[in-house]
Protein backbone atom coordinates (compact mmCIF):
# COMPACT_ATOMS: atom_id res chain seq x y z
CA UNK A 1 0.00 0.00 0.00
CA UNK A 2 1.57 3.41 -1.04
CA UNK A 3 -1.18 5.39 -0.24
CA UNK A 4 -0.68 7.48 3.04
CA UNK A 5 -3.94 9.02 3.41
CA UNK A 6 -6.98 7.43 1.92
CA UNK A 7 -10.15 9.89 1.90
CA UNK A 8 -13.56 8.07 0.28
CA UNK A 9 -16.81 10.22 -0.32
CA UNK A 10 -15.60 12.43 2.80
CA UNK A 11 -18.86 15.61 3.36
CA UNK A 12 -18.85 17.55 6.13
CA UNK A 13 -22.27 19.92 5.82
CA UNK A 14 -23.06 22.65 8.87
CA UNK A 15 -26.26 22.65 8.64
CA UNK A 16 -27.48 23.08 4.65
CA UNK A 17 -24.28 24.67 4.12
CA UNK A 18 -21.72 22.05 2.54
CA UNK A 19 -18.36 22.54 3.10
CA UNK A 20 -16.52 19.40 1.99
CA UNK A 21 -18.73 17.64 -0.49
CA UNK A 22 -18.28 13.59 -1.36
CA UNK A 23 -14.47 14.28 -1.19
CA UNK A 24 -12.50 11.12 -2.39
CA UNK A 25 -8.80 11.33 -2.46
CA UNK A 26 -5.60 9.47 -1.93
CA UNK A 27 -2.39 10.85 -0.92
CA UNK A 28 1.24 9.10 -1.71
CA UNK A 29 3.66 8.75 1.14
CA UNK A 30 6.88 10.93 0.05
CA UNK A 31 5.48 13.83 -1.42
CA UNK A 32 5.29 17.36 -0.37
CA UNK A 33 1.39 18.54 -1.25
CA UNK A 34 -0.13 22.38 -1.74
CA UNK A 35 -3.70 22.20 -0.59
CA UNK A 36 -4.76 25.35 -2.69
CA UNK A 37 -8.07 27.05 -2.83
CA UNK A 38 -9.94 30.06 -2.33
CA UNK A 39 -11.47 31.09 0.53
CA UNK A 40 -14.29 28.83 2.16
CA UNK A 41 -12.98 26.09 -1.03
CA UNK A 42 -13.10 23.31 2.32
CA UNK A 43 -9.26 23.28 2.79
CA UNK A 44 -9.12 24.08 6.36
CA UNK A 45 -12.16 22.06 6.79
CA UNK A 46 -10.66 18.52 5.22
CA UNK A 47 -7.37 19.62 7.46
CA UNK A 48 -9.65 19.75 10.67
CA UNK A 49 -11.26 16.27 10.25
CA UNK A 50 -8.12 14.50 8.82
CA UNK A 51 -6.32 15.73 12.39
CA UNK A 52 -10.02 14.47 14.12
CA UNK A 53 -10.86 18.04 15.41
CA UNK A 54 -13.88 17.77 13.24
CA UNK A 55 -16.41 14.36 12.91
CA UNK A 56 -17.10 14.26 9.75
CA UNK A 57 -20.79 14.08 8.34
CA UNK A 58 -20.16 11.03 5.77
CA UNK A 59 -17.13 9.26 4.70
CA UNK A 60 -14.32 7.82 5.95
CA UNK A 61 -10.79 8.74 6.63
CA UNK A 62 -7.86 6.54 6.81
CA UNK A 63 -4.32 7.77 7.79
CA UNK A 64 -1.25 5.09 7.41
CA UNK A 65 -4.43 2.09 7.98
CA UNK A 66 -6.29 4.02 10.76
CA UNK A 67 -8.88 5.69 10.97
CA UNK A 68 -8.61 8.73 12.89
CA UNK A 69 -7.71 8.68 16.02
CA UNK A 70 -4.69 8.10 18.72
CA UNK A 71 -2.68 6.16 16.59
CA UNK A 72 -3.40 8.91 13.73
CA UNK A 73 -2.07 11.05 16.12
CA UNK A 74 0.79 10.07 16.77
CA UNK A 75 1.92 10.00 13.42
CA UNK A 76 0.39 12.96 12.57
CA UNK A 77 2.05 16.64 12.83
CA UNK A 78 -0.20 19.48 12.49
CA UNK A 79 0.54 23.01 12.78
CA UNK A 80 -2.67 24.96 12.48
CA UNK A 81 -3.81 28.32 11.63
CA UNK A 82 -4.03 29.61 15.04
CA UNK A 83 -1.77 29.12 18.25
CA UNK A 84 -2.41 26.44 20.25
CA UNK A 85 -0.40 26.65 22.95
CA UNK A 86 -0.88 27.54 26.40
CA UNK A 87 0.55 31.52 26.77
CA UNK A 88 1.54 30.89 30.28
CA UNK A 89 4.21 28.58 29.67
CA UNK A 90 7.70 28.47 28.66
CA UNK A 91 9.32 27.61 25.97
CA UNK A 92 11.07 24.97 27.58
CA UNK A 93 7.64 23.70 29.49
CA UNK A 94 6.71 22.83 26.27
CA UNK A 95 9.11 21.40 25.03
CA UNK A 96 9.09 18.91 27.81
CA UNK A 97 5.19 18.31 26.96
CA UNK A 98 5.79 17.38 23.28
CA UNK A 99 8.76 15.11 24.16
CA UNK A 100 6.15 13.87 26.96
CA UNK A 101 3.40 13.00 24.58
CA UNK A 102 4.84 12.68 20.87
CA UNK A 103 7.32 9.30 20.83
CA UNK A 104 8.59 10.71 17.84
CA UNK A 105 9.27 14.33 18.92
CA UNK A 106 13.35 15.25 18.58
CA UNK A 107 14.00 17.88 21.76
CA UNK A 108 17.98 18.52 20.41
CA UNK A 109 16.64 19.13 16.87
CA UNK A 110 13.61 21.41 18.32
CA UNK A 111 16.70 23.01 20.84
CA UNK A 112 19.46 23.71 17.84
CA UNK A 113 16.44 25.09 15.67
CA UNK A 114 15.40 27.79 18.24
CA UNK A 115 19.17 28.55 19.39
CA UNK A 116 19.82 29.28 15.41
CA UNK A 117 16.76 31.84 15.70
CA UNK A 118 18.08 33.02 19.31
CA UNK A 119 14.92 32.56 20.96
CA UNK A 120 15.75 31.44 24.71
CA UNK A 121 13.80 28.61 26.06
CA UNK A 122 13.43 30.36 29.50
CA UNK A 123 11.04 32.93 27.99
CA UNK A 124 7.41 32.46 28.42
CA UNK A 125 5.17 32.46 25.61
CA UNK A 126 3.10 35.63 26.31
CA UNK A 127 6.33 37.29 25.43
CA UNK A 128 6.78 36.85 22.67
CA UNK A 129 5.58 38.73 18.92
CA UNK A 130 3.31 37.18 16.87
CA UNK A 131 6.17 36.22 14.53
CA UNK A 132 8.13 34.44 17.04
CA UNK A 133 5.36 32.45 18.17
CA UNK A 134 4.47 31.04 14.78
CA UNK A 135 8.29 30.15 14.76
CA UNK A 136 8.64 28.51 17.53
CA UNK A 137 5.31 26.32 16.92
CA UNK A 138 6.53 25.13 13.29
CA UNK A 139 9.61 24.13 15.15
CA UNK A 140 7.76 22.20 17.33
CA UNK A 141 5.75 20.43 14.61
CA UNK A 142 8.89 20.36 12.73
CA UNK A 143 10.64 18.37 15.14
CA UNK A 144 8.84 15.48 14.97
CA UNK A 145 9.57 12.57 12.86
CA UNK A 146 5.81 12.51 12.03
CA UNK A 147 4.60 10.18 8.78
CA UNK A 148 2.63 13.03 7.68
CA UNK A 149 2.77 16.55 8.46
CA UNK A 150 -0.50 19.41 7.99
CA UNK A 151 0.49 22.58 7.87
CA UNK A 152 -2.28 25.00 7.92
CA UNK A 153 -1.63 28.33 6.56
CA UNK A 154 2.38 28.28 7.95
CA UNK A 155 3.47 31.44 6.07
CA UNK A 156 0.44 33.72 6.17
CA UNK A 157 0.86 36.81 8.35
CA UNK A 158 4.32 36.51 8.11
CA UNK A 159 7.19 38.95 6.64
CA UNK A 160 9.19 37.84 3.19
CA UNK A 161 12.23 36.88 5.37
CA UNK A 162 10.28 34.89 8.11
CA UNK A 163 8.83 32.80 4.81
CA UNK A 164 12.02 31.91 3.47
CA UNK A 165 13.00 30.70 7.26
CA UNK A 166 9.80 29.40 7.49
CA UNK A 167 10.16 27.34 3.92
CA UNK A 168 13.62 26.27 4.33
CA UNK A 169 12.60 24.30 7.80
CA UNK A 170 9.87 22.76 6.47
CA UNK A 171 12.17 21.58 3.62
CA UNK A 172 15.00 20.61 5.63
CA UNK A 173 13.81 19.04 8.76
CA UNK A 174 10.70 17.23 7.77
CA UNK A 175 11.28 13.20 7.18
CA UNK A 176 11.94 12.20 3.37
CA UNK A 177 9.58 8.99 3.55
CA UNK A 178 6.67 11.45 4.95
CA UNK A 179 4.63 13.75 3.12
CA UNK A 180 3.76 17.28 3.79
CA UNK A 181 0.88 18.05 2.75
CA UNK A 182 0.56 22.75 2.79
CA UNK A 183 -2.59 24.60 2.92
CA UNK A 184 -1.61 27.96 1.79
CA UNK A 185 -2.90 31.39 -0.31
CA UNK A 186 0.29 31.87 -0.92
CA UNK A 187 0.79 29.94 -3.94
CA UNK A 188 3.97 31.84 -5.57
CA UNK A 189 6.20 31.86 -2.61
CA UNK A 190 5.52 27.60 -1.42
CA UNK A 191 5.31 26.85 -5.30
CA UNK A 192 8.94 26.22 -5.36
CA UNK A 193 8.88 23.10 -2.89
CA UNK A 194 5.86 20.97 -3.89
CA UNK A 195 5.43 17.92 -5.67
CA UNK A 196 1.81 17.58 -6.41
CA UNK A 197 -1.08 20.50 -6.20
CA UNK A 198 -4.56 19.76 -4.79
CA UNK A 199 -7.22 22.74 -6.11
CA UNK A 200 -10.95 22.47 -3.78
CA UNK A 201 -13.50 24.57 -5.00
CA UNK A 202 -16.94 24.95 -2.59
CA UNK A 203 -15.68 21.34 -0.98
CA UNK A 204 -14.82 19.50 -4.16
CA UNK A 205 -11.96 18.21 -5.60
CA UNK A 206 -11.02 20.49 -8.93
CA UNK A 207 -7.75 18.81 -9.62
CA UNK A 208 -5.30 16.95 -8.18
CA UNK A 209 -1.79 16.62 -10.44
CA UNK A 210 1.98 17.09 -10.13
CA UNK A 211 2.99 20.28 -10.29
CA UNK A 212 5.63 19.55 -13.32
CA UNK A 213 2.62 18.23 -15.01
CA UNK A 214 1.18 21.47 -14.85
CA UNK A 215 4.19 23.26 -15.92
CA UNK A 216 4.94 20.86 -19.16
CA UNK A 217 0.93 20.49 -20.14
CA UNK A 218 -0.32 24.08 -19.41
CA UNK A 219 3.13 25.48 -19.47
CA UNK A 220 2.46 27.46 -16.67
CA UNK A 221 3.26 28.03 -13.17
CA UNK A 222 0.99 26.74 -10.75
CA UNK A 223 0.56 30.66 -9.17
CA UNK A 224 -0.91 31.17 -13.06
CA UNK A 225 -2.80 28.52 -13.87
CA UNK A 226 -4.34 28.57 -9.96
CA UNK A 227 -4.89 32.35 -11.14
CA UNK A 228 -6.39 30.62 -14.26
CA UNK A 229 -8.56 28.27 -12.90
CA UNK A 230 -9.81 30.73 -10.26
CA UNK A 231 -10.42 33.53 -12.32
CA UNK A 232 -13.52 35.60 -10.79
CA UNK B 1 -0.93 8.94 29.10
CA UNK B 2 -3.82 9.17 31.17
CA UNK B 3 -0.34 9.78 34.27
CA UNK B 4 1.55 12.24 31.64
CA UNK B 5 -2.36 14.19 31.07
CA UNK B 6 -2.93 14.67 35.08
CA UNK B 7 0.88 15.71 35.36
CA UNK B 8 0.17 18.58 32.99
CA UNK B 9 -3.68 19.04 34.45
CA UNK B 10 -1.86 19.64 37.91
CA UNK B 11 1.13 21.86 36.96
CA UNK B 12 -2.26 24.03 35.48
CA UNK B 13 -4.30 24.24 38.44
CA UNK B 14 -1.86 23.77 41.62
CA UNK B 15 -0.92 27.46 42.06
CA UNK B 16 -4.45 28.99 41.63
CA UNK B 17 -6.09 26.38 43.83
CA UNK B 18 -2.85 26.99 46.36
CA UNK B 19 -3.93 30.57 46.49
CA UNK B 20 -7.43 30.15 47.61
CA UNK B 21 -6.52 27.22 50.12
CA UNK B 22 -4.27 29.99 51.66
CA UNK B 23 -7.07 33.19 51.19
CA UNK B 24 -8.97 30.48 52.90
CA UNK B 25 -6.44 30.00 55.70
CA UNK B 26 -5.94 34.12 56.30
CA UNK B 27 -9.48 34.62 56.87
CA UNK B 28 -9.85 31.26 59.17
CA UNK B 29 -6.75 32.75 61.00
CA UNK B 30 -8.52 36.22 61.74
CA UNK B 31 -11.43 35.07 62.45
CA UNK B 32 -10.10 32.82 65.10
CA UNK B 33 -7.95 35.85 65.96
CA UNK B 34 -10.78 37.99 66.36
CA UNK B 35 -12.74 35.34 68.46
CA UNK B 36 -10.26 35.16 70.44
CA UNK B 37 -9.95 38.47 71.15
CA UNK B 38 -9.05 40.38 75.09
CA UNK B 39 -13.03 41.43 76.00
CA UNK B 40 -14.81 39.15 73.59
CA UNK B 41 -15.68 36.70 76.44
CA UNK B 42 -16.64 39.22 78.40
CA UNK B 43 -18.68 41.05 76.54
CA UNK B 44 -21.35 37.96 75.72
CA UNK B 45 -20.95 37.40 79.76
CA UNK B 46 -21.70 40.70 80.80
CA UNK B 47 -24.79 41.18 78.21
CA UNK B 48 -24.26 44.80 77.79
CA UNK B 49 -25.34 45.74 74.48
CA UNK B 50 -24.98 49.78 75.27
CA UNK B 51 -21.92 51.92 74.37
CA UNK B 52 -18.69 52.45 72.12
CA UNK B 53 -17.28 49.21 72.76
CA UNK B 54 -20.80 46.86 71.94
CA UNK B 55 -20.92 48.38 68.89
CA UNK B 56 -17.48 47.60 68.30
CA UNK B 57 -17.49 44.22 69.14
CA UNK B 58 -20.77 44.01 67.09
CA UNK B 59 -19.50 45.23 64.11
CA UNK B 60 -16.18 43.50 64.30
CA UNK B 61 -18.49 40.33 64.47
CA UNK B 62 -20.97 41.01 61.30
CA UNK B 63 -17.71 42.04 59.31
CA UNK B 64 -16.05 39.12 60.61
CA UNK B 65 -19.29 36.97 59.71
CA UNK B 66 -19.76 38.70 56.53
CA UNK B 67 -16.12 38.12 55.45
CA UNK B 68 -16.37 34.50 56.45
CA UNK B 69 -19.46 33.79 54.34
CA UNK B 70 -18.00 35.94 51.39
CA UNK B 71 -15.12 33.36 51.44
CA UNK B 72 -17.11 30.50 51.57
CA UNK B 73 -18.50 31.17 48.61
CA UNK B 74 -15.69 32.42 46.78
CA UNK B 75 -14.07 29.34 47.56
CA UNK B 76 -16.44 26.55 46.55
CA UNK B 77 -18.26 28.86 43.33
CA UNK B 78 -14.96 30.60 42.23
CA UNK B 79 -12.75 27.38 42.44
CA UNK B 80 -15.61 25.97 40.43
CA UNK B 81 -15.62 28.63 37.76
CA UNK B 82 -12.01 28.41 37.85
CA UNK B 83 -12.22 24.78 36.76
CA UNK B 84 -14.94 25.24 34.03
CA UNK B 85 -13.12 28.17 32.44
CA UNK B 86 -10.15 25.84 32.71
CA UNK B 87 -11.85 23.06 30.80
CA UNK B 88 -13.39 24.69 28.30
CA UNK B 89 -10.43 26.81 27.59
CA UNK B 90 -7.84 23.66 27.34
CA UNK B 91 -10.91 21.82 25.23
CA UNK B 92 -12.90 24.14 23.30
CA UNK B 93 -11.07 27.03 22.50
CA UNK B 94 -7.91 27.36 20.16
CA UNK B 95 -5.84 25.33 23.03
CA UNK B 96 -7.93 22.60 22.20
CA UNK B 97 -6.11 22.20 19.32
CA UNK B 98 -3.46 20.96 21.30
CA UNK B 99 -5.83 18.87 23.47
CA UNK B 100 -7.28 17.17 20.97
CA UNK B 101 -4.29 16.13 18.41
CA UNK B 102 -2.75 14.21 21.60
CA UNK B 103 -2.33 10.65 20.65
CA UNK B 104 -4.69 9.99 23.75
CA UNK B 105 -8.07 8.75 23.49
CA UNK B 106 -11.13 10.85 24.81
CA UNK B 107 -11.31 9.06 27.74
CA UNK B 108 -7.95 9.49 29.01
CA UNK B 109 -8.56 13.04 28.25
CA UNK B 110 -11.73 13.64 29.75
CA UNK B 111 -11.07 11.69 32.81
CA UNK B 112 -7.48 13.11 33.30
CA UNK B 113 -9.22 17.04 33.87
CA UNK B 114 -12.09 14.99 36.03
CA UNK B 115 -9.52 13.35 38.19
CA UNK B 116 -7.20 16.67 38.96
CA UNK B 117 -9.98 18.97 38.89
CA UNK B 118 -11.89 16.50 41.56
CA UNK B 119 -9.03 15.99 44.26
CA UNK B 120 -8.88 20.32 43.72
CA UNK B 121 -12.24 21.22 44.77
CA UNK B 122 -12.49 18.05 47.52
CA UNK B 123 -9.09 19.76 48.93
CA UNK B 124 -11.28 23.07 48.71
CA UNK B 125 -14.27 21.21 50.28
CA UNK B 126 -12.04 20.31 52.73
CA UNK B 127 -10.18 23.29 53.79
CA UNK B 128 -13.59 24.56 54.50
CA UNK B 129 -14.56 22.27 56.94
CA UNK B 130 -11.79 22.31 58.89
CA UNK B 131 -11.89 25.73 58.60
CA UNK B 132 -15.79 25.80 60.26
CA UNK B 133 -14.47 23.70 62.85
CA UNK B 134 -11.75 26.21 63.67
CA UNK B 135 -13.65 28.66 64.36
CA UNK B 136 -17.04 26.95 66.07
CA UNK B 137 -13.74 25.66 67.78
CA UNK B 138 -12.25 28.79 68.75
CA UNK B 139 -15.75 30.32 69.89
CA UNK B 140 -16.24 28.14 71.97
CA UNK B 141 -12.97 28.10 73.65
CA UNK B 142 -13.80 32.02 74.63
CA UNK B 143 -17.22 31.31 75.66
CA UNK B 144 -17.00 28.11 77.61
CA UNK B 145 -14.34 30.19 79.61
CA UNK B 146 -17.07 32.41 80.97
CA UNK B 147 -19.50 32.32 83.64
CA UNK B 148 -21.93 29.28 84.22
CA UNK B 149 -20.61 28.15 80.94
CA UNK B 150 -16.86 27.68 82.58
CA UNK B 151 -18.49 25.03 85.11
CA UNK B 152 -19.83 22.98 81.87
CA UNK B 153 -15.39 22.87 80.75
CA UNK B 154 -14.69 22.15 84.05
CA UNK B 155 -16.16 18.74 83.97
CA UNK B 156 -14.21 17.95 81.01
CA UNK B 157 -10.86 19.27 82.63
CA UNK B 158 -10.95 22.54 80.10
CA UNK B 159 -10.59 20.13 76.95
CA UNK B 160 -12.36 21.32 74.78
CA UNK B 161 -12.30 18.13 72.27
CA UNK B 162 -13.36 15.99 74.90
CA UNK B 163 -16.25 18.12 75.35
CA UNK B 164 -17.11 17.99 72.11
CA UNK B 165 -17.04 14.52 71.37
CA UNK B 166 -19.42 14.20 74.16
CA UNK B 167 -22.07 16.74 72.77
CA UNK B 168 -21.52 15.01 69.27
CA UNK B 169 -22.52 11.63 70.88
CA UNK B 170 -25.63 13.17 72.81
CA UNK B 171 -26.44 14.84 69.13
CA UNK B 172 -25.98 10.83 67.57
CA UNK B 173 -27.99 9.33 70.43
CA UNK B 174 -30.54 11.99 70.10
CA UNK B 175 -31.05 11.05 66.35
CA UNK B 176 -30.81 7.30 66.93
CA UNK B 177 -33.34 7.17 69.80
CA UNK B 178 -35.52 9.54 69.67
CA UNK B 179 -35.52 10.04 65.18
CA UNK B 180 -34.88 6.77 64.55
CA UNK B 181 -32.16 7.46 61.68
CA UNK B 182 -29.71 5.22 61.45
CA UNK B 183 -26.13 6.72 62.43
CA UNK B 184 -24.17 4.46 61.05
CA UNK B 185 -25.67 4.74 57.84
CA UNK B 186 -26.46 8.38 58.23
CA UNK B 187 -22.56 8.56 58.50
CA UNK B 188 -21.60 6.76 55.54
CA UNK B 189 -24.16 8.15 53.11
CA UNK B 190 -22.51 11.81 54.49
CA UNK B 191 -18.53 10.54 54.03
CA UNK B 192 -19.65 9.54 50.25
CA UNK B 193 -21.26 12.34 49.20
CA UNK B 194 -18.73 14.60 51.00
CA UNK B 195 -16.13 12.56 48.91
CA UNK B 196 -18.10 11.94 45.79
CA UNK B 197 -19.46 15.49 45.70
CA UNK B 198 -16.72 17.34 44.16
CA UNK B 199 -15.84 15.15 41.89
CA UNK B 200 -19.97 15.01 40.45
CA UNK B 201 -19.78 18.55 40.48
CA UNK B 202 -16.90 18.77 38.10
CA UNK B 203 -18.57 15.54 35.83
CA UNK B 204 -21.93 17.95 35.83
CA UNK B 205 -19.77 20.88 34.80
CA UNK B 206 -17.58 19.85 32.14
CA UNK B 207 -20.30 17.19 31.11
CA UNK B 208 -22.83 20.72 30.10
CA UNK B 209 -19.91 21.93 28.47
CA UNK B 210 -19.89 19.75 26.65
CA UNK B 211 -22.93 19.14 25.71
CA UNK B 212 -22.73 23.48 24.73
CA UNK B 213 -20.73 22.28 21.91
CA UNK B 214 -23.33 20.74 19.63
CA UNK B 215 -24.97 23.89 19.37
CA UNK B 216 -23.88 25.97 16.54
CA UNK B 217 -23.34 29.17 17.89
CA UNK B 218 -22.49 30.59 21.45
CA UNK B 219 -21.03 27.96 22.95
CA UNK B 220 -19.76 28.65 26.28
CA UNK B 221 -23.06 30.28 26.65
CA UNK B 222 -25.02 27.18 25.53
CA UNK B 223 -22.82 25.17 27.86
CA UNK B 224 -23.50 27.31 31.31
CA UNK B 225 -27.35 27.25 29.92
CA UNK B 226 -26.86 23.38 30.24
CA UNK B 227 -25.35 23.55 33.26
CA UNK B 228 -28.10 25.56 34.82
CA UNK B 229 -30.68 22.84 33.27
CA UNK B 230 -29.06 19.81 34.32
CA UNK B 231 -28.30 21.08 37.93
CA UNK B 232 -32.58 22.25 38.08
CA UNK B 233 -33.69 19.38 36.45
CA UNK B 234 -31.62 16.31 38.41
CA UNK B 235 -33.05 18.42 41.33
CA UNK B 236 -36.70 18.23 40.79
CA UNK B 237 -35.97 14.30 39.78
CA UNK B 238 -34.37 14.29 42.86
CA UNK B 239 -37.42 15.55 44.55
CA UNK B 240 -39.57 13.66 42.92
CA UNK B 241 -38.34 10.36 43.53
CA UNK B 242 -38.21 11.05 47.21
CA UNK B 243 -41.50 12.04 47.06
CA UNK B 244 -43.20 9.11 45.18
CA UNK B 245 -40.88 6.75 47.37
CA UNK B 246 -42.18 8.32 50.54
CA UNK B 247 -46.09 8.18 49.44
CA UNK B 248 -45.94 5.33 47.71
CA UNK B 249 -44.46 3.42 50.37
CA UNK B 250 -46.76 5.43 52.61
CA UNK B 251 -44.11 5.68 54.98
CA UNK B 252 -45.19 8.96 57.21
CA UNK B 253 -48.41 6.86 58.27
CA UNK B 254 -46.44 3.64 58.95
CA UNK B 255 -44.59 3.50 62.23
CA UNK B 256 -41.12 4.67 62.43
CA UNK B 257 -42.10 6.44 58.86
CA UNK B 258 -40.04 9.82 59.17
CA UNK B 259 -36.74 7.75 60.07
CA UNK B 260 -37.58 5.29 57.10
CA UNK B 261 -38.00 8.01 55.04
CA UNK B 262 -35.44 10.18 56.04
CA UNK B 263 -32.64 7.58 55.82
CA UNK B 264 -33.91 7.03 52.51
CA UNK B 265 -33.49 10.27 51.25
CA UNK B 266 -29.86 10.12 52.00
CA UNK B 267 -29.94 7.26 49.81
CA UNK B 268 -31.78 8.52 47.15
CA UNK B 269 -29.46 11.53 47.26
CA UNK B 270 -26.67 9.48 46.82
CA UNK B 271 -27.85 7.50 44.04
CA UNK B 272 -29.75 10.23 41.73
CA UNK B 273 -25.74 12.15 42.12
CA UNK B 274 -24.20 8.76 40.81
CA UNK B 275 -26.49 8.27 38.38
CA UNK B 276 -26.60 11.94 36.84
CA UNK B 277 -22.48 11.92 36.94
CA UNK B 278 -22.21 8.82 34.77
CA UNK B 279 -25.02 10.24 32.39
CA UNK B 280 -23.01 13.21 32.04
CA UNK B 281 -19.81 11.40 31.98
CA UNK B 282 -21.34 9.03 29.46
CA UNK B 283 -22.83 11.68 26.91
CA UNK B 284 -19.25 13.49 27.13
CA UNK B 285 -17.47 10.68 26.26
CA UNK B 286 -19.59 10.39 23.54
CA UNK B 287 -19.52 13.85 21.95
CA UNK B 288 -16.13 13.89 22.22
CA UNK B 289 -15.92 10.93 20.10
CA UNK B 290 -18.67 11.20 17.70
CA UNK B 291 -19.94 14.90 17.74
CA UNK B 292 -16.63 16.99 18.48
CA UNK B 293 -16.79 19.88 15.96
CA UNK B 294 -13.76 22.69 17.00
CA UNK B 295 -14.21 26.24 15.44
Amino acid sequence: MNNLVEIINLTKKYGANVAVNNLTLNLPKGKIIGLLGPNGSGKTTLIKMLNGLLTPTEGTIMIDGNYVGPATKSKVAYLPDRTYLTMNQTIREILDFFQDFYADFSRERAEEMLKSLGIDPAVKMRTLSKGTKEKVQLILVMSRNASLYILDEPIAGVDPAARDYILRTIINNYNPEATVLISTHLIEDVEQVLDEVIFMRYGQLVLYTSVDNIREEKGKSVDAYFREVFAC
Amino acid sequence: MLGKLMKYEWKNIWKAGTLMLLGMFIVTVIGCVVLQMPGVAEFFDSNDVNGVQAWLMISSFVAILILYVIMLLASTWGMLIFLGIRFYRSMYTDEGYLSHTLPVTANQLFLSKVLVSGVWYLFISIGIGISVVALVVSLMTGLLNIGELSSVLTQYNGNIWEFLADAFYELGRTYEEEMGINLLHYGITLFLTYLAGPFIAVVTLFGALTIGQLSSKHKGFMGILTYAGVTILSSIIRSTVQSAFMFGANVMSSPGGFSVSTNSAYDINVITSLLLAAIMYGVSYYIMNRKLNLD
